[in-house]
């Protein structure tokens, strides 16, 4: 027998308590005033030593007690005699297959899929073996089994995949497989040991001790790979007089080198660039003068020629020459002062472009709300009723609307649309200031967290709205207004801002964060504050930012094939990008395309120094397997029998039965 | 209300004036007596006693004072039909209870009913307040307002410290010459040769005396469950004490000391009354008349 935390054992002393509480100490009778000791005499020794005896039965218990816990905590385990004879005892073996991306190079797959085949047919009698493949996230593709067939076969059913590599993820994966296991456990890791692979920290790494690690590499050693990491420039089109594009090229491993950079947009080549690549060095490829067609565009670039990687030789980019968003403005205010500063902070945004018409609400009559990805109603509080029915429908059909409330709204008593009821303007009062500044913020909104709050944003004035239970208040005032409430409409978004814009109630306008402000709270409503236009491998396509409430999002794969079903497209919050391609976002107002390429860290092959993975089979189970095994002989010890377990069950006995004992000895207490 | 709930001393310590306590008591008890007893009185100078606190100041013989520049009060014959002096103990064992009443509550009740029935019956009725020595006395007199002073002691009587039964006869005989009447009122803790060594010279000097001796019903029968230390209320000494012993032993023992008590008293002539706390006070006066009646 060992113990695995002999330490603990000095909770042994802790035995002391109850000998000092039954022995030492003497039991305190109750003390009772009485006359005169005229006729009493001391009690008789009968009497006590009836009452030890029946107190020693609980120290016997409470000192087993302590004594089972201070050894359960110590962890103790027996050590069964190891089996001599190979086969004895049956062994678990995980083969995981690394299927990222870098095991697309030359012949590496096959290599793995020989190796792990390998593995399959030298298992001994009585064990098992799980597949296991890690990318684009770790999966099990079968049970553990001794079916060779059919582990064969799971192996020949794998291909890599253009996902990352992560030692991390895979050894979390076998701590969840093997934390179950009694008996020894083979982790044979069949992958190229990219360095890139490497998690953060190295105890990721350490396996459970039930587990050995078995290194299969199938990387012939440090091998030249050339691949294109970024793309950069004008990938937003619309109005750019001289579009530019900058790919810049590295190499891992790599003599100097001259490459070609093809373009091809929408699969038509294009343009192409030539240049130097200097020995383990990048360099950038320019494009310029391509006139790409109206709306989203698929560009590729290629390298020439490829190398032993080819996966990394190419990377997409989404080009996006479609005209901005338009945005209606409606305002009322005859100096136009909400307009102008509105007008000049969309402008002033180099993220996102939108075209903004301007209209008074007697103008806006004859338009088609349908056409704009946004319409921005400064302090309206009515319009014509068919103009005010068709922006109803529009936003419940999934359109947006940002309130701004002001005066006018005020003297209405009522939010157009909403209906929220609003009291009358409420000048501020903070002290000796007359003004208010945001005090509650929720961070987690999407529109907030760029606006920092609006610190030092000075509100002299708001309209008091009292928000409704189903809205959404991502910012307040200091004294608890709401000032920035989100409201559902069907499918739509309303937001509220309980101010205004015109440098009157308030002096957002004038401060750093009114660019922000205008800027994030048009993305968030039209839905573009997700868009990115591209995206990694094994990354997450966030749905719930792009879906209005109620509403649907379809995504296609790069095949053209939905990535979801009709009722995940209504429910589901994600969907991981597990290909190389273009996916296709699509919904009620607005589509986007994503171009996901892989990520640039699986193109460098340098594999592990020897130092690191040897301490990496350090951890885990001892590793005595090549000593052993051209003996004849096992290594292969059974694993210890976990006694603590069984000493866990004595001890909840024993604490049961000193809770009855004790409690007869307080009944007697209570009767005195 | 019935008579008999109005001697239960329970409900005595609920009347917050020990003489209406004392009324309630002697008037319950008489109405169910039926009888009024009626003895005269006269006035015949009998001998001169110096003055001590209590003493009607009407008394003090001026003329003495003028000459000796002593104080000397005037004393009558038959000035009532006889002297009654109650001895009670305030000491601190006589605080005990394990009910709602008190040793010395008890002891009190019964001591203002004694008064108040006595002063009825135109006795003169006196009171020494003792413990570890006299904390109050007051002379044998009849006249208005001396039972209010007597009754204003005993309201006012709390335990204190230990007992000492040879102080208070012996200042008994320093003030009281007349035969008469003696109460003593005492749980009587002590050993009845002792006890009775200091009563014999009153004894032999003609007094009738009564022992009352109250006790708690628990100091009869302690029925303890375990084990406890006892704690001696007077000394502080404390003891540690089995249920057995307290359970079987001592109530043979305490009534031992009863019983010898009640004989050695017999046997000086003197009665001898066991009070429990718990009993009504109708059995003490109906003791105490019994007792008059006999010694008249």
């Amino acid at each position: 027998m060992a113990l695995l935390s002999p330490w603990f054992l000095a909770g042994v002393l802790a035995v002391g308590i109850p000998l000092w509480l039954h022995l030492l100490q003497r039991e305190n009778p109750v003390k009772l005033r009485i006359s005169s000791l005229m006729f009493f005499e001391k009690r008789t020794q009968s009497t006590v030593r009836e009452r030890r005896l029946r107190h020693l039965l609980l120290l016997a218990l409470r000192l087993t007690l302590l004594l089972l816990l201070a050894l359960a905590f110590s962890k103790p385990i027996w050590e069964r005699p190891p089996a001599v004879v190979a086969g004895d005892i049956p062994s678990l073996h995980i083969i995981a297959l690394d299927t990222s991306l870098s095991m697309q190079h030359s012949d590496r797959w096959t290599r793995a899929q020989e190796t792990a085949n390998g593995i399959v047919d030298s298992l001994d009698e009585g064990d098992r073996a799980q597949v296991v493949a890690n990318g684009p996230s770790v999966s099990v593709v079968t049970d553990a089994i001794d079916d060779r067939a059919e582990l064969r076969n799971a192996v020949a059913s794998l291909a890599p995949t253009a996902a990352r590599n992560s030692f991390g993820d895979v050894i979390e994966a076998v701590r969840s497989l093997a934390s179950n296991v009694d008996y020894p456990v083979e982790v044979h890791l069949i992958s190229d040991y990219q360095n890139t692979a490497m998690p953060g920290r190295f105890n990721d790494l350490v396996l459970p001790p039930p587990a050995a690690l078995k290194v299969h590499n199938v990387a012939g050693g440090a091998v030249p790979n050339w691949a294109i990491e970024s793309v950069q420039g004008s990938l937003q089109l619309f109005g750019v007089d001289q579009p530019k594009l900058e790919v810049t090229v590295g190499g891992y491993a790599t003599p100097k080198v001259s490459k070609r950079v093809m373009l091809a947009i929408d699969g038509k080549q294009t343009a192409a660039a030539t240049g130097e690549i200097p020995e383990n060095g990048r360099t950038t490829f320019t494009f310029e003068n391509f006139d790409p067609p109206r709306g989203f565009s698929r560009a590729e670039f290629v390298i020439e020629p490829a190398d032993d990687l080819p996966a990394d030789d190419r990377r997409l980019a989404t080009l996006d020459n479609s005209e901005p968003d338009p945005v209606l403005f409606v305002s009322a205010d005859s100096r136009k002062r909400d307009l102008l500063h509105y007008r000049t902070a969309i402008g002033a945004s180099t993220r996102v472009r939108f075209s903004l018409e301007s209209v008074s609400p007697g103008e806006a009559e004859r338009l088609n709300p349908d056409r704009y990805a946004l319409i921005v109603l400064s302090d309206i509080p009515q319009l014509s009723s068919g103009f005010l029915t068709r922006v109803r429908n529009y936003v419940e059909s999934g359109g947006s609307l940002f309130l701004m409330l002001g005066s006018k709204t005020v003297n209405a008593g009522k939010v157009i649309l909403t209906g929220h009821e609003v009291d009358q303007p409420l000048f501020s009062e903070r002290g000796a200031m007359r003004y208010q500044t945001v005090g509650r913020s929720d961070p987690s909104h999407p529109v907030v967290e760029p606006l920092k709050r609006l610190s030092g944003v000075k509100f002299f004035l708001y309209a008091r709205v009292q928000a409704g239970e189903t809205d959404d208040v991502p910012l307040r005032l200091g004294n608890g207004a709401p000032l920035l409430i989100e409201h559902a409409l069907g499918d739509g978004r309303v937001l509220l801002f309980a101010s205004t814009i015109d440098n009157v109630w308030n002096d957002l306008p004038i401060s750093p964060f009114f660019v922000p402000f205008a800027v994030e709270t048009a993305r968030y409503l039209t839905g573009m504050e997700a868009s990115q236009g591209r995206a990694l491998v094994s990354s997450v396509l966030e749905l719930s930012r792009r879906r209005s409430s109620g509403g649907m999002v379809q995504v296609f794969d790069p095949q053209g094939d939905r990535a979801l079903t009709l009722s995940e497209a209504a429910a589901r919050d994600d969907l991981i990008l597990d290909q190389v391609g273009f996916y296709e976002v699509r919904r009620s107002k607005r589509s986007e395309l994503l171009a996901v390429n892989p990520d640039p860290l699986e193109s460098n092959l340098r594999p592990l120094d020897k130092d690191t993975l040897d301490l990496w089979k350090s951890t885990g189970r001892a590793d005595s397997t090549a000593a052993m095994s051209a003996s004849g002989e096992s290594p292969l010890e059974p694993p210890p029998l976990k006694i603590w377990k069984f000493i866990l069950f004595l001890l909840l006995a024993a604490a049961l039965v000193e809770s009855i004992v004790g409690n007869r000895h307080l009944n007697i207490a209570r009767e005195i | 209300m019935a008579v008999q709930q109005l001697l239960d001393p329970e409900i005595l310590t609920r009347l917050s004036n020990i003489e209406v306590a004392a009324k309630t008591v002697v008037n319950g008890f008489l109405t169910g007596l039926h009888r009024s007893p009626f003895f005269g009185f006269s006035q015949e100078f009998a001998e001169y006693r110096p003055y001590t606190q209590g003493d009607d100041p009407r008394f003090i013989d001026w003329n003495v004072l003028a000459r000796s520049n002593r104080t000397y009060v005037k004393r009558f014959l038959g000035e009532t039909n006889t002297h009654l002096v109650l001895l009670v103990d305030a000491s601190a064992s006589m605080g005990y209870q394990s009910g709602a009443v008190s040793k010395l509550d008890y002891a009190k009740f019964l001591a203002a009913s004694l008064a108040y029935l006595s002063t009825r019956q135109h006795d003169a009725v006196g009171l020494m307040l003792f413990d570890e020595k006299i904390r109050e006395m007051r002379p044998p007199a009849f006249r208005p307002g001396h039972l209010q002073s007597i009754l204003h002691i005993l309201q006012n009587a709390r335990p204190a410290t230990g007992t000492n039964l040879e102080i208070p006869f012996h200042e008994f005989q320093q003030h009281v010459s007349r035969k008469g009447l003696v109460a003593m009122i005492s749980d009587f803790f002590a050993d009845p040769r002792q006890i009775m060594d200091a009563v014999r010279p009153l004894v032999f000097h003609g007094q009738d005396i009564i022992f009352f001796q109250v006790l708690d019903a628990r100091e009869l029968d302690p029925q303890l469950v375990a084990s406890a230390v006892l704690e001696d209320m007077e000394t502080g000494e404390s003891m540690e004490v089995s249920p057995d012993f307290a359970n079987r032993e001592y109530p043979a023992r305490i009534r031992a000391h009863i019983e010898r008590l009640k004989n050695t008293m017999e046997a000086e002539g003197a009665d001898c009354v066991l009070m429990n706390t718990s009993q009504p006070l109708d059995l003490a006066l109906r003791e105490f008349l019994l007792f008059r009646q006999r010694r008249r």
